[in-house]
Parts: C-alpha cells; structure tokens; sequence
C-alpha cells in the first residue's frame, strides 16, 4: 500500500492521491472516537458509584486521575475518600455569587466559596479505611473506602441507565430529610465532571439552609437594567451523596445529596 | 482514473462531515415544561419558575436558580409591601405621598431579603444548539410547612454562633491577624 502510494506521487514531490485518501480516512476515524465527536463513550460505573446511598453509613468515595502509576492513583483516591467522609460527617460552607441583568440576559459575574472541613481528622480517618473496591473509569479512578465489604452485588459494573432518572427533575421530597443535585458538564478528565456536580449539590444545600439575597432593578427608558448578589454560610451536618447519573447524551453530570434535620 | 480519485475524495469528505457532526442533536427545544407556564398553587408553599442559558451547563442551573430566589424573595417583600399599605389605609395617613413613593418603587425595586428553605422543587435542562437552557421551578415553604426546617436550621446556626463565640476561635482569629501582619510587612 505504501509502495503504490509513493509510486502515486513519483515526480511530483506531493503525496500520492492514495497517500491522500489514507490521510482523510484517517482524520475521520480520529473525529469519530475523539471525546465529543461522533461517538461518545458509555462509561461502565460500578454500582456502589452510581447508588452510593444505598450502601448505609460508613463508606465513602474518593476520585483520582488513573495516573500510569496505579499506587500513587489509589493513594491519591483513598486520601479523597477520607476528606469526604469528614465532609459528610460535619462541613461549613460560605458562598457568594454575582449577576448583572441587562435586556440581553442575566450574566454570571463571579463567585467565592469556601468548603470548610475538620482537617486535623483526615488523616486520622485515612488511617483507619481500607479500598473496598477500586474501579478506573475513562482517564478516572475512583474508589470505595471503608471498613466493611459493600452489600452483595454492589461491586457489579454497569452502565449508565440512558433514560434519566426522575431525581435529576424532580429531587425526592421525605420527611426528615433535604434533597439538592448538583450538575456539572463534560470535562476532558471525568473526575472533574463528578466533583464539580457534587460540590455544587453541596453548595445548592447551604444555600436552602440560609441564602440573603439583594436584587436591584431598574428600568429607564425602556431597558432594565439589575444587579443580584447571593451570599450563604451554613454548617452542614451528616450531608451525604446519595445517587449519581452520567446523561452521556448532554455531556451532564448529575448527583443527588442529601441531609437530615 | 481523475474520477475515481475524485468519488473517494467526496466519500472522504462525506464520512468527515458525519462523523464529526456527532449525529442529530437529541434533547433539543422542544415544548416548555408544563410547571413553567402554570406553576403549581399551594397555601403553604411560594413558588417562582425560571428560566436562564448558559454554555455551560451548571452556570444555566445556576443562574436560573438564582432568578428563581429573586423572584421568591420579591413575593415575600410584595406580600410585606401589602401588609404596611393595610396598615396605612387603616390610620388613613397621606395618600397622596403614599401613591406617589408606590410610583417610584414601580421604576426601581430593591430586594433584600434572608431565604430559608428554599429549594428546587423540579428543574429541566435542554440544549439548545450550543447551549443549556435551564428550567427551575423554586420552592419556598411558608407557615407550618416551613417549621420543622426553619427549628433544624436555628439549631444549626446556634451551633455555628456558639463556634464563632468560643475561645479557640478567637484565638484562631487572632493568630491569623498576626499572620496577615506579618506578611503585609515582610511583603509576602
């Protein structure tokens, strides 16, 4: 093939129309199993990831990249785990958000926040969690901490359910609990798509808790014009995640948490 | 020979385009959920849909969720507008200065206002071409709905306040002021 191709553009010093035809399929294949091409990927999760409320107390996940060294990885994800069960244990969280409006829209015009945890016992509650289940998803590597083995059937790797489950509409409303999701879209390493969903259904459970906020509009000679500020700080207590779902689709990423009162 | 070579080349070109269009967008504008145009009524509930877009999909959820406290927190402030207006017609104090400070909060409204509990009671994400269109429909329980949250959360930022008031924190705080003053010096 190579040889006819070379033949193909004897004398003219310009690949052969071979050579160039290779080229071309060779740029479609790439467009087609690149990340947000043609194709996207259907990541198997195993069962504790997706339905991790489901496995009671005591077990907590933890992200990683799947660096090509798998200890530095898994060390990386278990020291994860341990900095979310503290969070899940006790956490204070403060947020501030800015937005102006004009007749365009509403624009987004920055954000601070602070997750607060006990740091002091990360380390001692790293000591004290064994890898359950290690799983490496896409370029992610998550894993189960904890101390007793997962339910049976929960180390099952499945795919993502395509149609939606209902709590990405409509969070689940039972009494003694509060119920917020967090979204996130598609990021080249997957572990940033579910951390950014969860810390935002964490941030969306502050702001039910305690949210003041000041909006200013006017409307002058036809075009309004706003200005809206959003701040909360609140302990939370016991918050935990409960369910996640990936909408391969959208490029969404969903999780549900949760928190007793 | 040339349109053989030719025919290849536009089949190159055809599988191109296909393959990098990612197929038919799925999920796009279609009908308008049903709890934005009609939101639900409830005596122990407030409610306010919103809409808002975004290339990026959390930011639309965001912002919508935003425009949707906004909204709840201007009911509260009209229901409050409402109350003192009964109870200025009721000592029958000036009205015409009265009509007059309504037209100007007509033009510019300001809101302040400290929300708690409130929370998305339904929300829909859809893409529309390149961007997220975010359908929220927020929920705030007013009356008995709201008391067992509101006693939960009270207990909760009791728990901050006494943090805040205990001697490590000061402590804490001190040392920090330090900290930040040894830095401004050093010009770190």
């Amino acid at each position: 093939m190579a040889c006819e191709a070379r033949a193909g553009g004897e004398g003219s010093g310009r690949p052969g129309p071979l050579l160039r035809l290779l080229g071309w399929l060779l740029i479609c294949l790439g467009c087609a199993f690149a990340p947000g091409g043609g194709r996207v990927r259907v990541h198997r999760y195993p069962l504790w990831f997706l339905e991790q409320g489901k496995l009671g107390g005591g077990y907590a996940v933890g992200y990683s990249r799947a660096y090509a060294r798998r200890d530095t990885a898994l060390a990386e994800a278990l020291r994860d785990a341990a900095w979310r069960m503290v969070r899940s244990q006790k956490v204070y969280i403060e947020a501030e958000q800015g937005f102006t409006e004009d007749a365009l829209g509403k624009h987004f015009q920055g954000e601070r926040y602070r997750i607060l945890v006990d740091t002091s016992l990360v380390e001692a509650t790293a000591g004290g969690l064994e890898p359950l289940d290690v799983a490496e998803v896409g370029n992610m590597l998550i894993v189960l901490a904890g101390k007793e083995p997962p339910p049976e059937g929960y180390k099952m790797r499945v795919p993502v359910p395509s149609s939606a489950p209902s709590w990405t509409t409509k969070p689940p409303k039972r009494p003694g609990w509060v119920y917020a999701v967090g979204a996130a879209p598609r990021y080249f390493y997957l572990q940033n798509s579910w951390i950014y969903a969860e810390r935002d259904a964490y941030l969306e459970l502050a702001r039910m808790v305690g949210l003041k906020i000041w909006d200013l509009r006017k409307a002058l000679a036809g075009s309004p014009e706003g200005v809206q500020m959003t701040e909360s700080r609140a302990v939370l207590l016991g918050a935990e995640v409960v369910a996640r779902w990936e909408d391969v689709e959208k490029g969404a990423f969903y999780v549900l948490v949760r928190m007793p009162f | 020979m040339k349109g053989v070579y030719l025919a290849s080349g536009l089949l190159a070109v055809g599988f191109l385009l296909v393959s990098c269009a990612g197929g038919p967008p799925k999920g796009e504008v279609g009908s308008v959920p049903e709890w934005y145009l009609n939101p639900p009524q409830d005596p122990d509930f407030l409610y306010a849909p919103a809409t808002e877009t975004s290339k990026d999909l959390g930011l639309a959820v965001e912002k919508a969720r935003t425009s949707g406290r906004a909204e709840l927190a201007s009911q509260l402030e009209v229901r409050l507008q409402a109350l003192r207006k009964k109870f200025t017609e009721e000592v029958g104090a000036g009205e015409d200065s009265e009509l007059l400070s309504q037209y100007s909060e007509v033009i510019k409204e300001v809101v302040s206002q400290v929300l708690v509990g409130s929370r998305t009671a339904k929300q829909d994400v859809r893409k529309e071409g390149m961007v997220y269109r975010a359908y929220v429909l927020m929920e705030l329980p007013i009356g008995a709905a709201n008391k067992a949250l509101v006693d939960s959360i009270k207990a909760r930022e009791y728990l901050y306040t006494r943090f805040r008031a205990s001697q490590t924190f000061k402590e804490l705080e001190e040392e920090v002021k330090k900290f930040e003053e040894y830095k401004k010096e050093h010009g770190m």
